[in-house]
């Protein structure tokens, strides 16, 4: 039974789906994030539900359908062994994801906690909402391992798949009605599963069959022969389409991995638009995103790379096939920035970009991130008015102990005059979204200097922009082509190491773990910034704004504005195109069929 | 005369000290129809790949009309059709998509020639691979392979896993039909008879090297089997010693050697060398052969 157990198709799927339910951990964090900070209440239903979803989703279309392999089928076992032991593996694997998810909001609240002092859910609370998702994943098992007993696999049809998917997600209505008396529900759901899992139990065979018997004579009424062809050579846009269709779903796991890829290549575009920032806080942190953008990148490329026997028999050149595998991932993150900058728009939303607030008794103007500068060698240059009023800015080191710091241009210091922050406020307006107002008239409208020489605001609070303030220019800067440009180098870098491995003499071990390397190491570059935090040695903030700062002065330096950078970036990309073709140039086709990336399950079945 | 293969000192291994092709050398001419014969790992699927472009050489030179089909991918494949045994069309194509993308990649395509092989084959054109028999999959291959009037057609075990009257449809059609043409055709079978049949030309590989390289005429009366009484003392020595004796294997009722020469001639001369008076030589099967070579010392 062990190794039976240990051969489980879900339990050996797992390690992908867990990196798949970390991702959805992190974005079901930042909407409860956001809810909180759009002032909803409270309640732990935004995480159930979301959880939900992402365990549903696994049920529906993990391995989780899987009861046996033929190999298994071959075995003198019968079906009920084979069934209770799919059923067991299956738990253990639901209970990983569930797992996974809880492990990651839980770490993240930690954080949010420590860092913003975000109130999160209590652990007591988390423990409901675990053992709530526990008993219904257990539950959905139960059912899923339950469908046509008579099966070596559960029927995977979209038909089907729509049944289960719907089924899951009726069973949030009790989860979201009973949530607040775990102590009914989850016995209750265990209860559930435990009668679905006997009925199941009591309609299997003493043996599987591989499929069902054929219920209509369709097949029958296909027309071959020569009056059959429809001859349409695929030549332009359909040529490549069905081209990359024969790539892509090659790759064991294809289709599934292009249904789950596109949609978080789509969310990571999308962040890197700036999205979650602007709805959730004024920190921009969208270049954090950039290592996990091209880890999805690289996770969806690399198994069709290592699997282009199918195409590798036509007169297709390598570096054409190298651009139909890379090119696709890197416009949907396009759509997806596009997709976010788009709805920002629609909803003619923003978060206001520069504040003059009173903070521990003194005013200070805070600007975005972008504004902030960076200095290599540590030596900030003040702040000079015109009239010569001169104040040293202020400024973060980088990273604490070395001399780079990020400053502040627009400081308004304590003691300057209140036409100096007129000025700050004025030349800050200016370069985030132009204006028409002059610094007089700043001075005149919103400025005051009390008894004690304080510049004050007239009325609390001064938010831009805002009533009478036009904005010109909303745009912080080129992230889109340089945010494309640094996606496709950490690609292309990925790919020329990887394709070395995805040779004929390599085994399959060896390519995966070279794999795994690669994109550990891009998730070690998604945490280092946090981590970093959490030791004291920076801020995720402070490290991005030193990015952008870097990024806007090489941007300036490149002639031809926005069209030039375009340019440079596609340059930057094409170099380090060519980098990865040359080791694709040497990928060889397994002289025996591969199979799955992750495991061995396509072996014979 | 054109040459299409060619292969110098050609070597390829999987594992360090365990070559699959050690200095492999060959050529191939227009219009040949060349038969590749060794037992399992012996290194015919290798050789294929790397005369397709889908295997690198790691020394010697891979030439296919005379270019390198590593660099010149394009040009060469464009020229050739390509199937073996487990050919990966996608599964989720219909047969007119598989076609649709041959169409659009060979300029040289030939709709008449692919309806004629669709009646022949009697193939559903509207449905998806994934759900056809393994016969009717490798028939699609077939056809798309050659409807393009390759240059150069490469089988690997295309016949692999057939029921027999599909495999002789399957080889008799395309060899008659690219051959007429002067198509050159390069195949690799376990399947003697098909060899016998079909090719005029024979290599059979052994251990990382080319055994045999001869028509298949000269094979059947240049080759015979000696078999001498159990018991001789050092006769596996003696007739390992003589020359053009390909290999020797002793068995329980008598010693078995495989000889590069005429039944008669063969007798003769062990009756000189070793005499020997009465040695049973005989013209040497194919098959028989085959077992003879790669199952014994040479």
């Amino acid at each position: 039974m062990r190794s039976l157990i240990a051969r489980n198709a879900a339990l050996r799927t797992a390690p992908m789906w867990m990196l798949v339910m970390l991702v959805g951990a992190q974005v079901l964090t930042g909407i409860y994030g956001y809810r909180v900070a759009k002032g909803a209440e409270m309640t732990n239903t935004t995480l159930l539900v979301g959880a939900w979803l992402m365990i549903a989703i696994y049920l529906t279309w993990g391995q989780v359908k899987h009861r046996c392999s033929r190999f298994d089928l071959a075995l003198p076992l019968p079906a009920r062994t084979l069934w209770t032991s799919s059923l067991i593996g299956s738990s253990l694997a639901v209970a990983l994801m569930v797992a996974t998810i809880l492990a990651v909001v839980a770490a993240i609240f930690a954080l949010a906690e420590s860092l913003e002092g975000f109130d999160a859910l209590r652990a007591g609370e988390m423990a409901r909402v675990g053992s709530i998702l526990l008993a219904a994943a257990l539950c959905g098992v139960a059912w899923r391992q339950g469908r046509n007993p008579e099966l070596a696999s559960a029927p995977g049809g979209l038909r089907h798949a729509s049944l289960v998917l719907a089924g899951l997600l009726a069973l949030l209505v009790p989860m979201i009605l009973l949530q607040d008396r775990p102590l009914l529900l989850v016995p209750f759901l265990l209860a559930v599963a435990a009668l679905l899992a006997m009925s199941a139990r009591r309609g299997i065979p003493p043996g599987y069959v591989l499929s069902p018997l054929a219920t209509s004579g369709g097949a029958a009424a296909e027309r071959s022969g020569p009056d059959a062809i429809r001859a349409r050579p695929a030549r332009g846009l359909r040529g490549v389409w069905l081209i990359y269709m024969m790539i892509v779903r090659s790759a064991p796991k294809g289709p599934a991995l292009l249904l789950l890829a596109t949609p978080f290549l789509l969310l990571f575009g999308a962040l890197l638009s700036g999205l979650l920032q602007q709805l959730v806080s004024d920190t921009d942190l969208r270049f954090a995103y950039l290592p996990m953008t091209a880890y999805i990148a690289l996770a969806f490329v690399a198994p069709p790379l290592a699997n282009l026997r199918a195409v590798d028999v036509l007169p297709l050149g390598r570096r054409r096939l190298l651009l139909l595998l890379t090119l696709p991932p890197l416009v949907i993150i396009a759509a997806g920035y596009l997709g976010g900058v788009v709805w920002l728009g629609a909803r003619d939303f923003e978060m206001p970009r520069i504040v003059y607030v009173e903070e521990g008794g003194n005013y200070g103007l805070r600007v975005p991130q972008f504004m902030w500068r960076m200095a290599w060698d540590g030596d900030a240059p003040p702040a000079v008015a015109p009239w010569g009023e001169s104040h040293p800015v202020m400024t973060i080191p980088v990273i604490e102990g070395a001399p780079p710091v990020i400053y502040k241009p627009y400081t308004t210091p304590e003691g300057a005059s209140r036409d100096f922050v007129a000025w700050q406020i004025w030349r800050a307006a200016g370069a985030s979204f132009g204006t028409d107002l002059t610094r007089e008239e700043i001075a005149e409208r919103y400025l005051w200097t009390d008894l004690d020489d304080r510049v004050r605001l007239k009325e609390e609070g001064l938010e831009l922009p805002g009533p009478g303030w036009e904005v010109v220019d909303s745009s912080p800067g080129p992230f889109l082509p340089v945010s494309l440009a640094l996606v496709a180098v950490l690609l292309y870098v990925g790919v020329a190491i990887y394709a070395p491995g995805v040779r004929a003499g390599v085994s399959r071990v060896r390519r995966n773990v070279r794999m795994w390397t690669l994109l550990g190491m891009l998730l070690l570059m998604h945490m280092a910034p946090y981590v970093l935090a959490l030791k004291g040695v920076s801020r995720p903030w402070v490290l991005e704004a030193a990015g952008v700062d870097v990024m806007l002065k090489l941007a300036r330096a490149v002639p031809g504005g926005i069209v030039g950078v375009w340019i440079a970036a596609f340059v930057v990309g094409a170099v380090f195109f060519e980098i990865a073709a040359t080791a694709f140039r040497r990928v060889e086709s397994p002289v025996a069929p591969d199979t799955c990336l992750w495991n061995n399950l396509d072996k014979g079945d | 005369m054109k040459r299409v293969v060619e292969f110098k000192g050609v070597h390829r291994s999987y594992q360090r000290d365990v070559p699959v092709l050690d200095g492999i050398s060959f050529a191939v001419d227009a219009g040949e129809v060349i038969g590749l014969l060794g037992k399992n790992g012996a290194g015919k699927t290798t050789l294929l790949y790397i005369a397709m472009g889908m295997l690198e050489v790691q020394d010697g030179q891979a030439l296919v009309f005379g270019l390198n089909p590593r660099r010149d991918v394009v040009e060469v494949k464009r020229r050739v059709g390509f199937v073996s045994e487990d050919q990966a069309l996608p599964g989720f194509f219909t047969a007119n998509q598989v076609m649709d993308v041959h169409r659009g990649l060979f300029p040289t395509w030939e709709e008449d020639m692919a309806r004629d092989l669709m009646r022949r084959f009697e193939l559903p054109a509207e449905r998806r691979v994934g759900k056809m028999s393994k016969g009717q999959a490798r028939q699609l291959a077939l056809l798309c392979a050659v409807a393009h009037r390759p240059e150069l057609l490469i089988l690997d075990e295309p016949a692999g896993g057939l029921d027999p009257h599909a495999r002789r449809e399957f080889l008799e059609t395309s060899i008659r039909l690219l051959n007429e043409t002067g198509t050159t055709i390069l195949f690799s079978s376990h399947h003697m008879n098909d060899v016998e049949r079909m090719a005029s030309r024979l290599l059979m590989l052994h251990e990382g090297q080319i055994w045999i390289d001869s028509e298949l005429d000269e094979i059947r009366e240049g080759y015979c089997l000696a078999l001498l009484p159990a018991g001789m003392s050092r006769a596996r020595e003696n007739l390992l010693a003589q020359p053009r004796c390909l290999c020797v294997r002793e068995r329980t009722d008598a010693v078995r050697a495989v000889f590069e020469m005429g039944a008669e001639d063969c007798r003769a001369h062990l009756a000189q060398e070793l005499g020997l008076d009465v040695v049973n030589c005989r013209p040497l099967p194919l098959e028989e052969m085959f077992i003879e070579l790669v199952g014994g010392t040479s």
